[in-house]
C-alpha cells in the first residue's frame, strides 16, 4: 500500500509530460508546411491522458472509504510556523473528480484527432490539452490551498489559450482575453479570502487542507467565531473565497467570459467549459464546506446567487441562435443549480449534478461538434434543420443529451436535478419554486435547440446537401458520453434505497459539515414521487411549449449574424453593461495617467534632462577649440588646484 | 590713531585680484588681456602694502620697497607686451585672442 | 577722527572695485582705459592711507601717469575698435570665470577668520625713508635697484626693435 503513495505525482507529470512532447512536436514541425506527424501527436496526447485515467482507477479502486493517501515530494515554503509543501492528496473527493475528470479528457482527446484533423496547429493543440489536464489534476490533487490555486491558474492560462486558438481572428483572441482577465479578478477573491483564513486561524495558520478542515471543526475555534470581529471575517473570507468559485465557474456577477469562450473549438468547450474548468469553483467549496457552513451569510448569498443565475442564464438561451452560445448558457444555468445545492448545505448532491453535468453537457457539445464538423463550420440554429435523417448518430447522442438536462424520468439529470429541487424545498418552498421555474425554461430552450437543428426542413439547403455523419474518432466518444448521459445517473438513484455509492464514497469527507447543517427532522421522504413527477411535468410543459413554437415552422429570416438583437440583447449583455461600468475608473485612471503623467511629469523630465545634457555638451564643445584663452585658462585652473590643495589640503 | 582693518585690505586686494584675472581670461579683445594683467599687479601691490601695516619694525620694509620695483617692472612690460602686440596685429589685423589661437600661419 | 581713515577707505575701495568691474565690463577699450586710471587713482589713496606716501605719488607719477598713457597711445594708433563685432561674453568666456572664482573662493576660505591688526611699530614710507631703504648697503636693495634700471633700458631697446617695420630698412638707412 505505501508503493500507492509514491505515485500521485504521476498523475499530472504524464499529461505534463505529454503537453511538453507536443510542444516540442509543434515547434519542431512548424517550418514545415504541413506540420508535425498528425497521428503521432493525437497518440501521443490521448495515451498521455488515458494512462492518467488508468493510474487514476488504480488508485480510487485501491482506496478504502475514510484514507486518504499523501506525498509531498518537496517543500515549498518553510518559515518557521508557516510551511507549505508541494504536496498532494488522493482522498475519495479527489478520486470521484479525477474520474471523471481524466475520463471525459481521453474522450475528448480521442474526439479532437478526428475534429481537428484539418486544422495546421494539431500538435499545439493536444499539447495545449494535455497540459490543461495536467493543471486540472493539480487542481483536485493538491493537498493545500496553493497547490489548488497553482492548477486554478494553471486552467486559467490553458483556457485563455485554447480559446484563442485560433489567433489569426483578432474576436478570439479578444475572447481569450476577457475570459482570463475575468477570471483574475476572481483569483482577487480567492488569494484576499485565503490570507483572510490564514489570519483567523492565527498561529496555527496553514494551507494544508487537512488543518484547515481540523480547525474549523474544533468546537472551541468555533465558539471563538460565533459573535464580533471573528464572525465577520469569516463571512468576509468566504465571501470573498466564493468569488473566486464565481469567476472559475461563471457566476453572476463574473459570467460573461464563458459565452464568448464559445470562439474556441468546439472540444474546448466541451471539456473546459462543460465538464472540467467550470466545476472547480463547486469543488473548491466542498474542499472548504467545514468553513462555509459556520457562516450562514455566506451559504445564503451563494444560494442566492445560484438561483439568480440559473434563472437568468436560462432565459438568456432563449435568445440565442448560435449553437454553441445556447449550450454555454445552458452551462452557465447549470452552475447555479449546483451553487444553489452548495449553498443548502448539500454538498454531495451539488457534486453529484457535477458528475452527471459532465457526462451530458460533454455529450451535448461533442454532438453540437460533430453537427458544425457535418455543415463544414455553420453555428447558427436558424440555418440549421432537418439534419436527424442525415446524421443520425449524433441526433441520437443529443437526444440522450437533452433527455438528460430535462431530468426527466431515469435520465442522469432526472437522479441529480431532481435531488437538488428536493432538499429546496425542504429549506425554502421559494426557493423550489424557482429551481422548478428555471426547468422549465431549461426544457424551453434546449428543446428549441434540438427543433432548430434537427427537425422540419433545412433551411440551408447547400450546407445540408453535403452533410456527413461523423469518422470513428468522433463517433466512439459520442457513444461513450450519450451513455453516460443516460446511465451515471444511478450512481446515486436517489428513489432506489441502497443505490447511492456516489453519497456514500464522498461521507468521509463532507458529511461532518453537512451534519453541523442538518435541521433534523424535516424530511419529506415520502413524497419522493411526488417531486419526480412534478419535475417530469415541468420539463415536458417546456418541451411541448417549443416544439408549439418553433417546431414545423421553417424560419429562413437568418440575416446578419447570428447575435440575439433588441430586448434578447440587452438582456444576454446585462453583465457586461455592468463590467463596462465597473472598469470606467480604471479607464479613467489610465487616461490620466497616459495624457497628464506620461505627457507632463514624464515628458518634463526627459526635457530637463535633454537641456541639462545638452548644456553640458555645449560647455565641453566650448573648451575644446584652440583658443588662447582656454589654453590660459586651464594652465591657471591647474595652478589654482595646487593652491587649493596646500592652503586647504589641512582641513 | 586706529587706522583700517588690515584684513578688509588683503580682501580688497583679493577682490582686485580676482576681477583682474577674469578681465585677462574671459576678454576677447587683446587690450583687455594686458589691462587684466595690470589689475592683477596692482592687485598684488595692495597687498604688499597692506601687509607691511601689519608687520613691527624692520619687517614692515619689504612692503615699502617691493612696490616700487613692481611698478617699475609693470611699466616694463607693458611697454613690451604692446610693442609686441603691434608686431603681431601687423601680421594678422585683428586684435581678437581667438584669431591667434593656432601657432602656425 | 580715527574713523576718518576707515571711511576714505571705504570710499576708495568702492570706487576701485568700480572701475575694475567696469575694466571687465567695458565695451571699448578706451572705456576701460579710463576705468584703469580710475582705478590706479583710487589705489594711490590707499596707499597714501596705509603710510606709504611714496608709493602712492609712485603710482600716480608713473601707472597713471605713463603706463595707461601709453596703453591709450596704442589703442588710438590700432583702432581699438577694429574688432567690434566680437561679442564680449560668449560661453567659453563664461567657463573660464570658473577659474577666477575658484582662485577667489580657496583664498577668501582661507583669509576668513584669520586676524590681522596693524602693528604701531611699523615702518612709515616716506620719501627719505623709502631712499634710505633702496640705496643702504644693509637692506641689500641696491642691487635689485640696478637691476631693475637694466631691465628698463632692455625693455626700451626690445621695444624699440619690435616695433620697426621692417629690419632691413634700418641697415638701408645706415647705408
Amino acid at each position: 500500500m505505501n508503493q500507492l503513495h509514491n505515485l500521485l505525482w504521476l498523475l499530472p507529470a504524464l499529461p505534463l509530460l505529454g503537453a511538453i512532447v507536443n510542444g516540442a512536436l509543434s515547434l519542431a514541425g512548424s517550418g514545415t508546411e504541413k506540420g508535425p506527424s498528425r497521428p503521432l501527436s493525437g497518440f501521443l496526447g490521448t495515451l498521455a491522458s488515458g494512462s492518467s485515467f488508468v493510474l487514476a482507477l488504480l488508485l480510487a479502486l485501491r482506496l478504502h472509504p475514510g484514507e486518504v493517501f499523501t506525498q509531498a515530494p518537496w517543500t515549498w515554503i518553510d518559515a518557521g510556523s508557516f510551511k507549505v509543501s508541494f504536496g498532494f492528496a488522493f482522498d475519495s473527493l479527489t478520486a470521484m473528480m479525477l474520474l471523471f475528470i481524466t475520463g471525459i479528457a481521453t474522450l475528448i482527446h480521442l474526439y479532437s484527432i478526428g475534429y481537428m484533423s484539418e486544422d495546421r496547429g494539431f500538435a499545439r493543440f493536444f499539447s495545449y490539452l494535455n497540459l490543461f489536464l495536467a493543471s486540472m489534476i493539480v487542481l483536485v490533487l493538491g493537498s493545500n490551498m496553493l497547490m489548488t490555486f497553482i492548477g486554478w491558474e494553471g486552467v486559467g492560462l490553458c483556457s485563455y489559450l485554447l480559446i484563442g486558438f485560433w489567433h489569426h481572428d483578432h474576436a478570439n483572441g479578444d475572447a481569450a482575453r476577457k475570459a482570463f482577465l475575468v477570471n483574475r479578478a476572481g483569483d482577487l477573491g480567492f488569494l484576499l479570502g485565503t490570507f483572510a483564513l490564514m489570519s483567523l486561524m492565527g498561529s496555527q495558520a496553514s494551507l494544508e487542507y487537512s488543518v484547515i478542515t481540523a480547525w474549523f471543526r474544533d468546537a472551541a475555534h468555533i465558539s471563538l467565531l460565533g459573535t464580533g470581529t471573528g464572525a465577520g471575517l469569516l463571512t468576509a473570507a468566504t465571501l470573498l473565497i466564493f468569488l473566486g468559485c464565481t469567476g472559475k465557474s461563471a457566476q453572476i456577477p463574473l459570467l460573461t467570459w464563458l459565452p464568448d469562450a464559445m470562439a474556441g473549438p468546439t472540444p474546448v468547450s466541451a471539456l473546459i467549459h462543460a465538464a472540467t474548468m467550470v466545476t472547480s469553483g463547486v469543488y473548491l467549496l466542498a474542499r472548504l464546506s467545514s468553513v462555509f457552513v459556520l457562516s450562514p451569510l455566506t451559504m445564503s448569498v451563494i444560494t442566492g446567487i445560484g438561483i439568480a443565475t440559473a434563472l437568468w442564464a436560462a432565459i438568456a438561451g432563449l435568445f440565442q441562435n448560435d449553437i454553441k452560445k445556447v449550450l454555454a448558457y445552458s452551462t452557465v444555468s447549470q452552475l447555479g443549480y449546483m451553487f444553489v445545492a452548495a449553498g443548502i448545505g448539500s454538498f454531495d448532491g451539488a457534486l453529484f449534478h457535477v458528475f452527471t453535468h459532465a457526462f451530458f453537457k460533454a455529450a451535448l457539445f461533442l454532438g453540437a461538434g460533430s453537427v458544425i464538423h457535418a455543415i463544414h463550420g455553420e453555428q447558427d440554429m436558424r440555418r440549421m434543420g432537418g439534419l436527424a435523417k442525415k446524421l443520425p448518430l449524433t441526433f441520437a447522442v443529443m437526444a440522450a443529451g437533452w433527455y438528460a438536462i430535462l431530468g426527466l424520468p431515469l435520465g442522469a439529470g432526472f437522479w441529480s436535478k431532481d435531488m437538488i429541487l428536493e432538499k429546496a424545498f425542504e429549506h425554502s418552498p421559494l426557493l423550489y419554486a424557482f429551481g422548478l421555474l428555471g426547468a422549465v425554461v431549461t426544457a424551453l430552450y434546449m428543446t428549441r435547440l434540438m427543433v432548430l437543428t434537427f427537425f422540419g426542413r433545412s433551411r440551408d439547403e447547400h450546407a445540408a446537401a453535403h452533410a456527413h455523419e461523423a469518422p470513428l474518432t468522433m463517433a466512439l466518444p459520442l457513444l461513450v458520453l450519450g451513455l453516460g448521459a443516460l446511465t451515471v445517473g444511478f450512481f446515486w438513484a436517489g428513489m432506489i434505497p441502497g443505490m447511492d455509492s456516489f453519497r456514500q464514497m464522498l461521507e468521509p469527507v463532507l458529511g461532518p459539515a453537512q451534519q453541523a447543517l442538518a435541521h433534523g427532522g424535516e424530511e419529506h421522504h415520502g413524497s419522493a414521487m411526488l417531486f419526480a413527477a412534478v419535475g417530469t411535468l415541468a420539463a415536458l410543459v417546456g418541451a411541448s411549449a417549443a416544439w408549439k413554437i418553433w417546431g414545423g415552422n421553417a424560419k429562413a429570416e437568418a440575416v446578419g449574424s447570428s447575435a440575439p438583437k433588441g430586448f434578447g440583447a440587452h438582456w444576454t449583455y446585462l453583465f457586461d453593461y455592468l463590467h463596462a461600468l465597473v472598469i470606467l475608473p480604471t479607464k479613467a485612471l489610465s487616461w490620466i495617467g497616459d495624457k497628464i503623467v506620461q505627457t507632463v511629469v514624464f515628458g518634463g523630465l526627459i526635457a530637463l534632462l535633454q537641456f541639462l545634457v545638452e548644456l553640458l555638451g555645449e560647455a565641453v564643445r566650448a573648451l575644446q577649440r584652440p583658443r588662447l584663452r582656454v589654453n590660459l585658462g586651464v594652465s591657471l585652473a591647474g595652478l589654482v588646484l595646487l593652491i587649493a590643495y596646500f592652503l586647504l589640503g589641512a582641513w | 590713531m586706529m587706522g583700517i582693518d588690515a584684513l578688509q585690505v588683503q580682501f580688497l586686494a583679493l577682490a582686485l585680484f580676482g576681477l583682474g584675472l577674469a578681465t585677462a581670461l574671459t576678454r576677447r579683445n587683446l587690450f583687455f588681456l594686458l589691462m587684466g594683467v595690470e589689475i592683477m599687479l596692482n592687485a598684488a601691490n595692495l597687498s604688499f602694502v597692506g601687509f607691511s601695516r601689519t608687520l613691527p619694525g624692520v619687517a614692515s620694509n619689504d612692503g615699502l620697497v617691493v612696490p616700487v620695483f613692481v611698478i617699475a617692472l609693470a611699466a616694463a612690460e607693458a611697454c613690451v607686451g604692446l610693442a609686441m602686440l603691434i608686431l603681431v596685429f601687423r601680421t594678422r589685423e585683428s586684435l581678437d585672442s581667438d584669431a591667434y589661437s593656432r601657432m602656425k600661419e | 577722527m580715527e574713523h576718518l581713515a576707515q571711511i576714505y577707505f571705504g570710499l576708495f575701495a568702492v570706487i576701485a572695485l568700480a572701475c575694475a568691474t567696469g575694466v571687465l565690463l567695458a565695451r571699448h577699450p578706451i572705456n576701460a582705459a579710463m576705468a584703469l586710471i580710475g582705478l590706479m587713482t583710487s589705489l594711490s589713496g590707499i596707499y597714501a592711507i596705509l603710510h606709504a606716501p611714496f608709493l602712492a605719488v609712485l603710482q600716480v607719477l608713473v601707472y597713471a601717469g605713463a603706463i595707461i598713457m601709453l596703453l591709450v597711445f596704442v589703442i588710438m594708433v590700432l583702432g581699438g575698435a577694429k574688432d567690434d563685432h566680437t561679442p564680449r561674453f560668449d560661453l567659453t568666456g563664461l567657463l573660464l570665470l570658473l577659474v577666477p572664482a575658484a582662485l577667489v573662493a580657496v583664498l577668501a576660505r582661507t583669509f576668513r577668520g584669520q586676524h590681522l591688526s596693524n602693528a604701531a611699530s611699523a615702518v612709515r614710507g616716506t620719501v627719505d625713508k623709502t631712499g634710505e631703504l633702496l640705496f643702504a648697503n644693509s637692506t641689500g636693495y641696491v642691487v635689485l635697484f640696478e637691476a631693475v634700471s637694466l631691465v628698463l633700458l632692455g625693455a626700451v631697446v626690445s621695444a624699440v626693435l619690435l616695433s620697426k617695420r621692417d629690419l632691413d630698412t634700418t641697415k638701408e638707412n645706415k647705408a
